[in-house]
């Protein structure tokens, strides 16, 4: 478990490579994986991704971060808009109701239905007599027109059964 | 040679450095100067800026009638104004001036002057623009134009009970009427609402704000149907114009609840033209039937014959002799048609109106019992119906230092007393009431957000015996429908009860003996009263002049016709024996 030369100045940070893949050197001096050898110069190269990467990284989380910031307040803010433009229209259509109920109440005033009454429909106030002296006196039972009295569908005689055409076909029973 | 230009500053290099550190002074004194001088001021300079504050209006509570249809309700409307401030820019405001002249069909030159005449403030350019024209309007998105919301008070059914129903100025304050009594429940609290704006004027969502939510008026449902209000003032204009009467009232009540169904004066005022400068417009909002006072003349001979019979000192067929002429406290009074009848019964005197007789049974009576009587009545004290300006009425007691005897012998004919409409026929309603005293009324029901009072008929007290008022309302039932000449207050299929009045008018010397006010308070129909009516008709002059002459007949017209709307059936068959 002898550090490697060139792998010992990466310090904390430095990943985790082994010297065999039992824990032994290959005998050549390289740091193995799985007991295969890493290309030389290989440490140097990845301790340079690797906090190029974490800078990155930790830069994306903040641009993503902020971007997510940015997305939810100018999200909350057009739901806000429309929250307010809804209010906007309910107030609207409460203005029209009461419009739509003034306009039912003067379609339905008494000049205007005395208008469509006798304009429209050519109705006519009745007359002021009422008396009507009948010369002859009322019958006591006054006979409805034929057209409003429902006439009884006429039922069908029963049939004769069989010991009633038995006795008609004798002699003298018919 | 380098270094050694490098290590020395020249005057150059001092002056620069001068000017550029005054430069920072500069700034520094300016900033210290708006940042800690003036901090406050561009402070709220800047709120004002970008804070915005906005009205929320609160619709006025409708007036309803008994059927729930509106006699008075609120619409939306807009109130156009010029930003004058915007229209400093008179490129745009020349533009915006010519589209809202086309929009509204004025001239573009007005308004242009109207909005450029100053630089700060705002021009009213129309007031109460119809709700949808101001969204059409407010779509042209013209430079400078402001929509506003307000409202405007409509009466759906024009002047029907227009002194009673009332007005509403133009700052939504009720002047007279309903309107006027019932303000505070009517008015609407309009709420308003602060918030932040962006650079387009634009409201920002969920900035700070305060709110303050807008609570609409409660609405105010009367008792008045507006079938049988129509009918009755269709009924009182005709009679004006028929006697050539100088003005009149009728009331129509339900006479066992104190309901009042209808209330008409004339004369009265038009909702729909209302001129706030005519200088009679005191006249015409007044609602006669309540705040005016006549003498009612032989409509009180009931409460001094109920009194009579309460006190148990005559009944119907009880006789006093009738010689035309009777001394009282000094005076003679006489029967108004100068008439001697002889032996005279109850009945007989109340169905002919003679004074004689009145004179006969308030002496009986005396007069401690006699105003007593009248004020268990309800003469002399408001109703307490519930609107402004209500009349007490006015008589002299012996209490009075001014009373005399006559008063007693004049009173009992109801000359030398004062009521109101209102209360004559309050007082009349106890007869076909079992004798208890109903206070009447004229709104049933009050809804506010936040309550529902609903009013119910209340009884003021008894005034006599069941049995006194059946007779004096079957003695009624007599003047009406007892007569072998007919009467001009019978209605044909249906059976009346009622009584005639006619009184000489008042003036500062006396009476004027050429001016009357003809009156008639009668129930229909007699074998259960649904209505109880009382007809005035001031000063008529068209030759006839007398209650059965003139207001009888006004009676019997309304009367057949309420009970057309009320489907009330006939008691007596309308088809005559061969």
């Amino acid at each position: 478990m002898a550090a490697v030369p060139g792998t010992e100045r990466t310090g904390p940070l430095r990943p985790r490579i082994t010297a065999g893949a039992n824990g032994a050197s290959t005998g050549t001096g390289r740091p193995t994986v799985a007991g295969r050898p890493l290309p030389s110069g290989w440490g140097v190269v990845r301790r340079r991704i690797s906090n190029t990467m974490i800078v990155a990284l930790a830069m994306l989380a903040l641009a993503s971060a902020g971007i997510f910031q940015v997305l939810q307040t100018s999200r909350v803010a057009e739901v806000g808009y429309q929250l307010r433009a809804l209010e906007n229209e309910r107030e609207s259509l409460d203005a029209e109701i009461r419009i739509l109920e003034a306009r039912i109440a003067q379609s339905s005033n008494l000049e205007h239905l005395r208008e469509q009454a006798e304009g429209r429909l050519g109705m006519v106030l009745p007359q002021d007599e009422l008396s009507i002296t009948v010369g002859t006196p009322a019958p006591a039972v006054v006979p409805l027109p034929r057209r409003y009295v429902e006439t009884p569908a006429e039922e069908a005689p029963p049939e004769p059964t069989w010991w009633e055409e038995f006795i008609g076909s004798l002699p003298g029973f018919n | 040679m380098t270094s050694k230009r490098t290590d020395q500053l020249t005057w150059r290099h001092w002056t620069l450095a001068g000017l550029v550190l005054l430069s920072i002074l500069a700034v520094m004194v300016r900033l210290y100067q708006v940042q800690i001088l003036n901090h406050e001021g561009y402070l709220e300079q800047a709120a004002a800026t970008r804070q915005g504050a906005a009205t929320l209006p609160a619709p006025r509570g409708a007036i309803l009638d008994k059927t729930g249809y509106p006699l008075a309700t609120s619409v939306d409307t807009w109130d156009v104004y010029i930003d004058r401030f915007l229209w400093r820019d008179r490129e745009k405001a020349l533009r915006s001036a010519s589209g809202l002249a086309d929009f509204l069909g004025m001239s573009p030159g007005d308004l242009f002057d109207a909005g450029t005449e100053y630089d700060t403030g705002d021009s009213l350019v129309v007031r109460q623009l119809d709700y949808e024209r101001g969204l059409v309007l407010d779509d042209l998105d013209l430079w400078g134009v402001r929509l506003l919301p307000s409202s405007k008070r409509i009466y759906p059914e024009g002047d029907l009970a227009g002194s009673l129903v009332g007005y509403v100025g133009r700052d939504g304050v009720g002047l007279w009427g309903i309107e006027s009594d019932f303000d505070s429940t009517l008015e609407g609290h309009d709420g308003w609402t602060t918030m932040e704006r962006d650079a387009l004027g634009r409201p920002i969502a969920f900035s700070r704000q305060n709110y303050k939510e807008p609570i609409s008026g409660g609405e105010v449902q009367l008792t008045i149907d507006r079938f049988i209000q129509a009918i009755v003032e269709d009924a009182l204009k005709t009679a004006l114009e028929k006697y050539n009467a100088r003005s009149g009232s009728i009331i129509v009540m339900d006479p066992h609840t104190g309901e009042v169904l209808a209330m008409a004066s004339s004369p009265s005022v038009d909702l729909d033209h209302v001129d706030l400068n005519d200088p009679n417009l005191d006249q015409l909002v007044k609602n006669h039937a309540v705040t005016d006072l006549y003498e009612p003349g032989s409509v009180l001979k009931t409460l001094t014959t109920a009194t009579a019979i309460d006190l148990g000192l005559v009944g119907p067929e009880s006789t006093y002799d009738d010689t035309g002429a009777v001394e009282y406290g000094g005076y003679t009074i006489r029967n108004w048609d100068l008439s001697a009848h002889g032996l005279t019964t109850v009945r007989e005197y109340l169905q002919a109106s003679l004074n004689t007789g009145s004179v006969w049974l308030a002496d009986m009576v005396g007069p401690d019992d006699f105003y007593k009587y009248l004020a268990k009545f309800g003469l002399g004290e408001q109703t307490h119906v519930g609107l402004s300006g209500e009349g007490e009425g006015t008589y002299r007691t012996p209490a009075s230092p001014d009373w005399y005897p006559v008063d007693l012998a004049t009173n009992s004919y109801g000359q030398g007393l004062a009521v109101t409409p209102l209360q004559m026929l309050t007082a009349v309603n106890t007869f076909a009431n079992g004798g208890v005293l109903m206070r009447p009324y004229i709104v049933s029901k009050v809804v506010t957000p936040t309550d529902v009072r609903t009013y119910e008929p209340v009884e003021v007290r008894r005034v006599v015996t069941e049995e006194t008022a059946r007779t004096v309302y079957d003695l009624m039932h007599d003047v009406v429908e007892g007569q072998p000449w007919g009467h001009g207050a019978q209605v044909p299929g249906y059976e009346v009860a009622g009584k005639t009045g006619t009184t000489l008018v008042s003036i500062p010397t006396g009476y004027d003996i050429d001016s009357t006010i003809a009156s008639f308070a009668g129930f229909i129909p007699y074998n259960d009263p649904k209505i109880s009516v009382l007809v005035k008709i001031d000063q008529p002059s068209g030759g006839l002049n007398l209650g059965g002459q003139v207001a009888a007949p006004v009676f019997s017209d309304l009367a057949a016709k309420i009970m057309d709307y009320l489907r009330v059936p006939p008691s007596d068959p309308l088809v005559s024996q061969p």
